[in-house]
């Protein structure tokens, strides 16, 4: 019987099967790193309309979370503030501070027409998943842990995954992230370190008697965040 | 059919189920019928009739257009699409405190509507409404709706009134105008009214008491008297007044109390469904048959009618009778009363002499000893069909029992007009005299249900108006087309034949107030401007915002209120009329509570009125309430000449049949039938979608050979009325005698839906005989009509029980039913906590199986386990349960129509629902039964929802792939959506047939473009967002996902309201414990232990209840019972839906679940449900055994 195929071909297949691995495996380690909300997402910075620096605002003047994001305690959005919270300070009527930077003029004219600003939204979940950033600011959970330090940041940007297995990190070992009611919105809070005493550790120590007080309990199952 | 009593099924669902059809075998057998032939068709299943061109595509090309279509949409979806935030610019000051964006708002409003407004609440979520529910404050809803409450949502955002390209908003003469084209129009044809005082000026509205409008009112009396005002329903309840009048010599409002009431005659009156203030007469009524009262105090229902309504569905004993003859019931129920005088109240107003009736002697002998033995306590309803001298006799009667002067009826008076109201007639008279300049036409819609002999369509296309014109010094008569105005939420078939269409406000949009069935005044305000009013900086763009009665009136008047002139000029302008709508509401709450305007509690008073929906009795000055008993002169002498002049009509038979009209539960009188939600909604009674039907007994269609979907054509003795209509044959309608349900306009008018609408019955209504109507014809046409009913889904396998009807002395003394089941259905007796051993354990196991113990690791890795052996610990403080009183439910679909509001369930249309495919999640199955002997042409029915029951140990969780059915510790049977990838496994493992398929982007797609290839518009073009209008999706309820194509869903216990009431619960305690409430923490907590969280404990459950939280025996942050309310639970009127948490042995939930008449579905199955059911009751009189 002839030959259906040269000789060569056989050193074709062993190449293409080789090919197949790995191009296999490129492919799944390119999904895994590319594909994945720790790349996608982290990093995110889009302009935005106005050149707001949450450095200078938190970082340098020492501007509290809470005096933009009002309703962060007690509703599932943080909330983006009015433009007349701005204007408590760069109204050229008032307290005029800036008043002139070509940069306040977006502000300027939305609050003189009523017509809101158009913020670009950085950090979205999946429509499915529900967030409440109420009961995690209540329950001892810093801003920082989700936003990073925003105190640095000149631009906003995506600091962590928020990846559903980022969660679950923290919903199944809350210690590390927890910290005194008074502490939540404060950017750079350490925790008080005995002699010898890792920050880990201290950062543990803290979490668990916050944990006892509040009765912190993450749920971990589908009903929490999905419905 | 099979007759032996021994082998007929005890209850059954259809005809077909009863005679056991292969038909109905083959249907119900299969989860997805007709899904054989998947491969010729586009992936879904089809019946082989389907001649779809879409479905002609084949699976190669279908796949070709797929992929090419996936690899365009992946490029482009690799960008991330860049989202704004867009906050206010400044708060509007009445906002701050009282809106957070991101939890909704809830507001106090009315729904009005014929017979009595409905006080509700409506949830707005940053300003957008998304759900009504009822005003819990105000005793005509306690906190419940029907269905049309729930839809009336959905007609707000309707894309038929806002959005639709075929017709423009405001239009003339078929051209678009805008609003101010109008405001010109109304300014000169005012001008002209003023000028000779309103001659020829009309208006032709729905009857509507508001006293703002009245105010209105009184001007056209006062300034443009020569006006007429005509009023007109297609539900007609005049009948009911002029009873009254008889009676009484007054026209009054007649409202029955159920709650107070132990014997009910209902006389062809659905007093739970279709007549007024059913809503609170539902909850009456339901609040007297509460099992765990006493033997005595559970009411008993007697009900003849000629079709099954929902009321003969909770009928103790049902008498079917054409409607002609209920009145001779009542005839010789009086004449049996009679011979028992010692033991009424006042047996000298029954009147001597009564008409001659042919009831049945051992049934109207056995009623009027009851009612005679319960004199007080017994009361008689008669629907609002029924004649005049029925009313009249009816309150003789229950004037003789003592009814009235118990309180047991309420008559109030009607308001009063400050200028009379005119019928229809009148207007159609005035029509053809050509004496009609203007013709206003509010609500309604009076063209299509206009008695048929008024001919208002033609009249309205055709009027002119006659008149002078002044040339050269001499005046001729000329003729002048009349200004048809027209003021409707839709352009509907009046629209259609008017030469102006305004759209009219939605009630969520506008000013206005009106007044509740028991006479308190209500408020309507609005949430939300009317859509898609803006718009008008472009200049172009057609105006389809809608503006209320109150402007549109004022501006055709030019309205002013007394006074300076100068202070108060004329309303020429749309904003004059704006601002005065609300002057009006703000005159009458003054008028009605006596506080002057300048009064400074004048604006506090009338805040509280706008936060609590309605003025408290107390502080109305002019109430209407119900007359005292001794101000009531009962007029014998009338009555009885009345009486004598009654010729009773003759039964009907095969050659002269009766035919009699009533509103249909799903479109009402047609109000509702633009709402895609009620046309959907299965009728109570046939369970038919998107159409209604002739009803007619199995015997008369025997008789007539006709079948369920023959057409057939009626018609009537002595003139040309007919219609063509399908029939639908209904066990237990009364013989010879057809029932019409009228509403449905005999065409789809809604947008983008391709089938439905239904017949048209009104061209059959005369105004002669408008509720009933003898001497009628029936012919058998060849054609046939496709009718859709869900009677036979869901069907849940022969031979198992599903359905517990016991009577009361056997409820009472046997439970017989109780027992079948497993032992004791929950392990703690009310009022005990449940022991340590026991919590340590969680609740794994579940009811009444305490042996099973769980594997002793499991506490800690309980969590992710995918371990069927070792399914998910029921471990949480929280243990969701339902328990549904089939005693209590009446079918009335409130619960469907608000789950559907409340969890995203998108409409699929009669084609899908003929295949199986419907979404709602909650199914109420109609069974008829053969209950204490009842026949089979003579059933008895039972009405069971049944969403999911959220097993412990469910079917479904155990067959998914990819772990999308899972439980939750807190033993909700979860459905991720995200994970979940169709493959319908846990559909057809589930017993209960709960699990509902999403076969298309209902969510993505209109109902007449489901059938396109995936990621393809109808024309071909790539889809690249959704065809959906942006105002249906402005409903949505945010906080629940919208489902995609290829996902399973089912009933979730709303695990929303859960979750928020969960997350309040867990703020109040942090806020109580960091001090952050203005609370005395001495007086209304325990101080917290040592070594335990800092959350103080309520004392009692009337604190833990206003705080918002409670602390179990393990000092657990609990939900106190009540604050979670699941959608259908709070919408039910009748309360037959109790949900909580089972662990807490107080809560409503756990003490029902500890009764042991408690049963669960397809308990032997060992599923082990959280749903529960308690037994439908019958409190049958030992005599008609």
């Amino acid at each position: 019987m002839p030959a259906i195929f040269p000789s060569s071909f056989d050193a074709i297949v062993r190449q293409a099967v080789v090919g197949v691995i790995v191009g296999a495996g490129l492919f799944v380690f390119g999904w895994y790193y590319y594909a994945l909300p720790s790349y996608t997402r982290v990093g995110y910075q889009p302009d935005q309309p106005v050149p707001f620096s949450h450095e200078k605002h938190v970082g340098e003047l020492g501007l509290d979370c809470r005096y933009c994001h009002q309703a962060v305690f007690e509703s599932p959005h943080a909330t983006v503030p009015a433009t007349e919270v701005c204007m408590n300070c760069h109204n050229k009527e008032k307290a005029n501070v800036k008043g002139n930077s070509p940069n306040i003029l977006p502000l300027y004219a939305s609050y003189k027409s009523g017509m809101p600003m158009h913020w670009k939204r950085v950090h979205k979940l999946p429509d499915y998943a529900y967030f409440n950033h109420s009961v995690h600011v209540n329950k001892g959970v810093s801003c920082v842990s989700c936003h990073g330090q925003v105190n640095e940041m000149k631009v906003v940007f995506h600091d962590q995954p928020l990846s559903m297995g980022w969660c679950l990190k923290c919903h199944t070992d809350p210690e590390p992230h927890l910290r005194p009611a008074s502490e939540i919105t404060n950017m750079n809070w350490k925790p008080p370190q005995t002699a010898g005493q890792s920050e880990e550790q201290a950062r543990r120590d803290v979490g668990a008697v916050v944990k006892r007080d509040l009765q912190v309990n993450p749920p971990t199952n589908c009903q929490a965040c999905h419905r | 059919m099979p007759a032996d009593a021994t082998t007929r099924k005890d209850y059954w669902r259809s005809l077909d189920d009863l005679a056991d059809t292969p038909e109905f075998r083959a249907f119900s057998r299969e989860e997805f019928p007709g899904f054989a032939n998947v491969y010729d068709s586009l992936g879904e299943a089809e019946f082989a009739d389907v001649k779809d061109p879409a479905a002609s595509l084949n699976r190669r090309k279908f796949l070709a257009l797929s992929t090419a279509a996936l690899g365009l949409a992946g490029l482009a979806g690799c960008r991330r699409p860049e989202l704004p935030i867009l906050p206010y610019s400044s708060v509007p000051a009445d906002q701050i405190g009282f809106v957070v964006h991101g939890k909704p708002t809830f507001y106090a409003t009315c729904l009005p509507r014929p017979g009595g407004a409905l006080p509700v609440l409506v949830e707005s979520h940053d300003g957008r409404p998304t759900k009504i529910e009822g005003n819990p404050q105000h005793p005509c809803s306690l906190g419940s709706t029907d269905a049309h409450a729930q839809a009336a949502v959905l007609d707000l955002y309707s894309p038929d009134r806002v959005l639709n390209e075929k017709y423009p908003g405001v239009m003339e003469r078929g051209i678009h105008r805008r609003w101010e084209d109008f405001d010109q129009f109304a300014r000169k044809e005012a001008a002209a009214l003023i000028k000779s005082e309103g001659q020829g000026f009309y208006i032709l509205a729905e009857d509507m008491h508001s006293p703002a409008l009245t105010q209105i009112r009184e001007f056209i009396a006062k300034k443009l008297k020569n006006a007429s005002w005509h009023t007109f329903d297609a539900i007609d309840s005049s009948e009911v007044r002029k009873g009254t009048e008889i009676a009484f010599d007054k026209r009054m409002h007649v409202r029955n109390r159920f709650d107070k009431a132990a014997c009910i005659v209902a006389l062809d009156c659905d007093f739970l469904g279709l007549e007024p203030d059913a809503v609170s007469a539902s909850r009456g009524f339901a609040q007297g048959r509460k099992p765990d009262r006493p033997l005595d105090e559970m009411n008993r229902l007697y009900v003849v009618e000629p079709s099954f309504t929902v009321t003969g569905t909770m009928a103790d004993h049902r008498l079917r009778l054409p409607a002609s003859q209920v009145g001779g019931v009542l005839s010789a129920l009086a004449n049996k009363l009679r011979s028992q005088r010692d033991k009424l109240k006042k047996p000298d107003s029954l009147p001597a002499s009564m008409p001659a009736s042919s009831a049945p002697e051992k049934w109207v002998d056995a009623v009027a000893r009851d009612l005679a033995a319960n004199a007080g306590k017994a009361l008689i309803a008669v629907g609002s069909r029924q004649p005049a001298w029925v009313h009249a006799l009816a309150h003789s009667v229950n004037e003789a029992l003592g009814a009235i002067d118990a309180g047991l009826i309420e008559l109030r008076d009607t308001p009063a007009e400050p200028q009379e109201s005119r019928s229809l007639a009148a207007l159609a008279a005035d029509l053809d005299a050509k004496k009609v300049r203007t013709v206003l036409v509010i609500g309604g819609n009076p063209a299509l249900s206009a008695p048929v002999d008024f001919n208002l369509k033609d009249r309205l296309k055709n009027a002119r108006f006659a008149t002078t014109r002044e040339a050269d010094g001499i005046s001729q008569p000329i003729e002048v087309p009349t200004n048809t105005l027209r003021l409707g939420l839709f352009f509907d078939q009046t629209s259609e034949v008017c030469l102006w269409h305004l759209p009219l406000a939605h009630c969520l949009e506008s000013w206005g107030d009106a007044e509740a069935a028991d006479g308190t005044l209500c408020c309507v305000q609005p949430l939300i401007a009317p859509l898609n009013s803006s718009g008008t900086e472009t200049g172009t763009a057609p105006q389809r915002g809608g503006r209320n009665v109150l402007e549109v009136l004022m501006l055709l008047t030019q309205f002013a209120f007394e006074g300076d002139a100068r202070a108060n000029p004329p309303t020429t302008s749309y904003f004059q009329a704006k601002t005065r709508a609300y002057d009006l509401v703000r005159r009458s709450f003054s008028a009605r509570t006596g506080l002057a305007l300048t009064d400074p509690t004048f604006e506090n008073e009338f805040n509280r009125y706008k936060q609590i929906g309605f003025l408290a009795p107390d502080k109305d000055k002019a109430l209407r309430t119900a007359k005292p008993a001794g101000e009531l002169k009962f007029n014998a002498a009338r009555l009885a000449t009345e009486l004598a002049a009654i010729a009773p009509l003759a039964a009907p038979s095969a050659e002269s049949l009766e035919v009699a009209f009533t509103p249909d539960y799903s479109v009402f009188d047609g109000r509702s039938a633009m709402n895609p939600w009620l046309q959907e909604m299965p009728d109570p009674i046939t369970k038919l979608v998107w159409d209604n039907a002739a009803l007619l007994s199995p015997a008369t269609a025997a008789a007539l050979a006709v079948r369920t979907g023959d057409i057939v054509k009626l018609t009537v003795k002595g003139d040309s009325a007919t219609v063509d209509i399908a029939v639908f044959v209904l066990p237990g309608h009364a013989d010879f005698c057809l029932t019409l349900p009228f509403g449905q306009s005999g065409e789809m008018r809604i947008n983008h839906v391709p089938d439905g609408g239904g017949f048209n019955v009104f061209p059959f209504r005369r105004s002669c005989c408008l509720h009933i109507v003898p001497g009628c014809r029936l012919e058998k046409t060849s054609r046939t009509y496709d009718l859709v009913t869900t009677q036979e889904h869901g069907v849940i396998p022969e031979g198992r029980e599903i359905l517990h009807e016991v009577s009361l002395t056997e409820y009472r003394t046997h439970h017989p039913h109780a027992r079948h089941h497993h032992g004791p259905t929950i392990g703690i007796a009310p009022g005990t906590l449940p022991d340590e051993a026991q919590l340590q354990k969680g609740f794994q196991g579940g009811y009444g199986n305490p042996q099973q113990v769980p594997a002793p690791a499991a506490v800690e890795q309980k969590r992710f386990s995918l371990d069927l052996a070792r399914p998910e610990l029921l471990d949480s403080q929280f243990q969701w349960g339902m328990v549904i009183d089939l005693n209590a439910c009446t079918g009335c679909s409130a619960c469907m129509t608000a789950c559907q509001a409340e969890n995203n369930i998108p409409v699929v249309g009669k084609h899908e629902i003929k295949r199986n495919r419907e979404l709602h999640w909650i199914r109420l199955d109609r069974y008829f039964t053969h209950f204490g002997g009842a026949s089979e042409t003579d059933p008895m029915v039972v009405t069971q929802p049944v969403a999911c029951v959220h097993c412990e140990q469910a079917p479904c969780e155990q067959v998914c792939p990819v772990n999308a059915a899972v439980h939750s510790p807190e033993g909700l049977n979860l459905q991720v959506y995200n994970r979940c990838i169709g493959t319908r496994y846990c559909a057809n493992a589930c017993p209960y047939k709960v699990r509902r398929f999403n076969w298309f982007d209902f969510n993505k797609r209109r109902l007449d473009e489901l059938r396109t290839p995936t990621l393809f518009t109808k024309e071909g073009a790539a889809l690249t967002e959704s065809l959906v209008p942006e105002t249906l999706k402005m409903q949505k309820n945010p906080d629940v996902t919208v489902r995609m194509r290829g996902v399973m869903e089912k009933c979730t216990y709303c695990v929303q309201r859960i979750e928020r009431a969960k997350h309040g619960a867990k703020l109040a305690a942090v806020e109580v414990a960091e001090g952050r409430r203005l609370i005395e923490i001495d007086r209304s907590f325990q101080a917290p232990a040592e070594h335990e969280s800092k959350y103080a404990k309520p004392r009692d459950a009337a604190v833990a209840r206003t705080v918002g939280y409670d602390l179990d025996s393990r000092g657990r942050v609990v939900v106190p019972d009540g604050l979670v309310v699941t959608a259908c639970e709070e919408a039910c009127p009748s309360r037959a839906i109790t949900f909580g948490n089972v662990l807490d042995a107080t809560s409503r939930v756990a003490m029902l679940k500890a009764q042991s008449a408690e049963y669960l579905l397809l308990g032997e199955l060992n599923t082990k449900p959280r749903t529960s059911y308690l037994p439908r009751i019958r409190n049958v009189n030992p005599e008609l055994m």
